[in-house]
């Protein structure tokens, strides 16, 4: 059986090292892009089964923008998205409004725990 | 105000009743009806007279004229009476119809007097003194040249009969009664009488008339006065009335357009415009208009080092042009000419610090404003000037409020977001998924990661302190929190822990199904977080640990109870101070940030609950949280109150 794709967008490399070593040894495939753009294009080549998603990265498609263009687009809107934020579950989650998408299937607070994430994602990629 | 006849600037609202009209003229009007009631009297008085000099005195009057007289009298009264019903006395357009009235009804009894005074003896005739009554009259109700006039025709009428009487064309009516001897024909007698009557008559109506007009001055004084003072009534309930109105909000752009509106509105005048100082300090822009149209408006900045008149303004003037033609010192003379501005009235807008700007308003008139106006525009100005100052200071606030949001959520994640990765580094290096460690080296890690987590948990709990203090909680998310979940889940959470210790680790809930509080669910979960965590991490092996949840009087009251180190007395009053950590609580446990119970009163506090903390040294502690449950009828009751409480147990001081 072929591995499942996994996409991480996140504009930091020292979390996609880590996140990337961790999914590997979990046997998926994995593919990073490092801003929504970048990530958006990426999508469309390799159609993943699943996207890290970062909330907080620089502009020109931040986490949410590219998010909702993801959901805008009937080939990509049904891969689930798992969004990573350092403050997404803190008090300041109002600010950013991201659980308003639809495609947002969950949110994981940084710092990520290895096997929390595991467990989070396989429920997607069952 | 202005008092100009030709004024568009519409009598001013508060001059009520009849203190807008002269009352003379209302006095006339009830005098008619009382002079027509005299009048009964006079003509049933000549019949009885007549009736009383001929039957009883035996005077040998000529009673039959006489009684025509009298009834004539009457008769003309009863025309009278149904002429003046027809007149109102209300004030309005009453004195030409009443004076004619009066005139008519004063001429008509000069005959009458005069017929009587013939058939009574004529110049002989007593009744001739009755001319001074009439004359009296007519000073009170006409004009002074109307009560000469007919103190002239009344001292024409009586020569007139008397010389008709003297030469034989009336015949004389003698009463052989009253006045054994014929008079009536002696020309010194007729002469003397005639010139003592006129000269008497002419004295009395010149005293008469002369006191009527004291008094009419005296009236028209009362009734100016009157004016003047509901006028100035009537700028006071303004001013205090803009006063609310302006100091009501804190809006600067509100305060700024309630303060021209309302000064436009009680002056009266065409506009008002409020400009402000910019920063520079060199230009005074427009900030709020009222009255004038925007194609007048557009013309834009005054510029301060080119406008001597803007500067004599700063300097803290009222500076008045009575004439904007002839004024050179306008800025735009063409543009205010085309807007039909023709006066304009400036006056300062002073803060505390200086000049914040000016305020002015504009009239379609030359020569418009008063001194009233322009005191009370300084009063508008310098109470408008405190609301624009409070304003623009709360603005200022909102400002820094704002940035101080700004900064927070830039440090939450500028600091959160490296030691973030470096969690997740070392996480994944712990776990092996970088490849296997040796012992040391996963030690090591472990180690890194411990005081990784430390670090965590103190940038989290300083952010959530700053928090409470910028007022940066979402105090608006509140929501129905059951503290039988959050209680039941925190239990669940520190189990493992209180068994690794042997700690037993008792929970005692209420038998109700639910026990809600108005709340953010993660901020009371934080609240009690922080007691239970303490409880367990404070108490030795072999102790214990109680959660305890009770419904009282509106409330639920939360008990955490251990058999804990405890708290020394002196260390209480320090427990709710940032950073502060007990020095027992120290040595036990070296990591600790000191803030756990600050966040845990605020939050709590907030939410308009206590905490209560009792504790004995080594025997161990009890904090009590109440907190007002939710009612039915009103979710967000939930107001923050000062409602903080420590006693300090067995020593019985309490602080709060």
């Amino acid at each position: 059986m072929e591995p499942k794709k996994i996409l991480i967008v996140d504009d930091d490399p020292d979390l996609v090292l880590a996140t990337r070593l961790v999914l590997e040894s979990a046997g998926y495939h994995v593919d990073e892009a490092p801003n929504g753009e970048a990530g958006l294009a990426r999508m469309r080549e390799v159609l993943p089964d699943l996207v890290l998603m970062d909330v907080m990265m620089a502009l020109p498609l931040d986490g949410y923008y590219t998010t909702q263009q993801i959901a805008d687009d009937p080939t990509l809107s049904k891969i689930p998205i798992v969004m990573v934020s350092s403050i997404a579950a803190s008090q300041y989650a109002e600010t950013f409004p991201t659980n308003q998408l639809l495609s947002i299937r969950e949110f994981v607070s940084k710092p990520i725990d290895p096997e929390q994430l595991l467990g989070k994602i396989k429920r997607y990629l069952r | 105000m202005n008092q100009a006849p030709t004024s568009d600037r519409a009598p001013v609202a508060w001059s009520t009743s009849h203190l807008g009209r002269m009352p003379v003229e209302y006095e006339l009007c009830m005098s008619l009806h009382w002079l027509s009631r005299l009048r009964w009297v006079a003509g049933g008085g000549v019949i009885v007279a007549t009736w009383v000099a001929n039957t009883l005195l035996g005077l040998g009057l000529n009673t039959l004229e006489l009684y025509v007289t009298g009834v004539a009298i009457l008769a003309y009264n009863v025309i009278f009476q149904r002429w003046l019903a027809k007149i109102q006395c209300d004030l309005t357009g009453i004195s030409a119809s009443a004076r004619r009235l009066a005139r008519v009804q004063i001429g008509v009894d000069w005959i009458a007097m005069a017929s009587l005074i013939h058939f009574s003896g004529g110049i002989e005739s007593p009744a001739i003194l009755y001319f001074f009554f009439h004359t009296t009259l007519s000073a009170i109700l006409l004009s002074a040249r109307d009560t000469f006039l007919f103190t002239g025709l009344a001292s024409l009428l009586l020569s007139t009969t008397a010389w008709l009487e003297y030469a034989g064309v009336l015949p004389h009516h003698h009463v052989k009664g009253l006045l054994p001897t014929e008079l009536y024909a002696l020309p010194l007698y007729v002469f003397s009488v005639l010139f003592f009557f006129a000269s008497a008559v002419f004295v009395s109506a010149y005293l008469a008339t002369r006191t009527t007009r004291r008094l009419r001055a005296r009236e028209g004084e009362m009734v100016q006065l009157g004016q003047d003072l509901q006028r100035a009534i009537g700028q006071v309930a303004a001013l205090y009335e803009s006063a609310q109105a302006v100091s009501s909000t804190l809006e600067l752009q509100e305060v700024l357009d309630r303060l021209t509106r309302s000064t436009a509105s009680v002056m009266k005048v065409k506009g008002c415009t409020i400009r402000l100082l910019q920063e520079t300090s060199t230009e005074l822009c427009l900030a709020s208009t009222y009255g004038l149209r925007d194609a007048y408006l557009q013309k834009g900045c005054l510029l301060v080092d080119q406008n001597p008149l803007v500067q004599q303004v700063l300097q803290g003037e009222i500076v008045a042009v009575p004439d904007i033609s002839t004024d050179a010192r306008l800025q735009y003379p063409a543009e205010a000419a085309a807007e039909g501005i023709r006066a304009t009235l400036t006056a300062p807008l002073t803060g505390k610090s200086g000049p914040l700007g000016i305020i002015r308003v504009y009239c379609d008139r030359v020569q418009c404003f008063t001194s009233e106006d322009e005191q009370f525009l300084r009063a508008m100005a310098s109470h408008g000037s405190i609301a624009i100052e409070n304003a623009m200071a709360y603005e200022a606030i909102e400002h820094l409020e704002e940035a101080k949001r700004k900064f927070v959520l830039l440090v939450t994640h500028e600091l959160r977001s490296p030691i973030g990765v470096v969690h997740s580094l070392l996480k994944t290096l712990a776990g092996g998924y970088a490849g296997s460690l040796s012992t040391v080296q996963n030690d090591m890690i472990v180690r890194a990661l411990r005081r990784n987590e430390f670090l965590q948990t103190l940038i989290d709990d300083l952010l959530d302190v700053a928090a409470g203090k910028a007022g940066l909680r979402r105090t608006t998310q509140m929501a129905p929190v059951d503290l039988m979940t959050v209680v039941r889940r925190i239990h669940d959470r520190y189990q493992a822990a209180a068994v690794e210790k042997q700690i037993d680790f008792g929970l005692d809930l209420p038998e109700e199904a639910t026990l809600t509080v108005a709340a953010d669910d993660e901020e009371i979960d934080r609240a009690v977080t922080n007691l239970v965590s303490n409880a367990v991490k404070y108490t030795p092996s072999g102790g214990m640990v109680e959660l305890t949840l009770e419904r009282q009087a509106g409330a639920a009251r939360l008990i955490v109870t251990d058999s804990g180190i405890g708290i020394p007395d002196n260390a209480l009053p320090h427990l709710f101070e940032e950073f502060y950590r007990a020095p027992n609580a120290k040595e036990q446990v070296k990591q600790g940030t000191g803030l756990g119970l600050v966040i845990t009163k605020d939050i709590v506090t907030r939410y308009g609950g206590s905490l209560r903390v009792s504790s004995a040294l080594g025997k161990g502690s009890t904090f009590t949280v109440i907190l007002p449950l939710m009612s039915e009828e009103s979710p967000s009751d939930a107001r923050p109150t000062d409602a903080l409480s420590v006693s300090t147990g067995p020593s019985g001081v309490s602080m709060s």
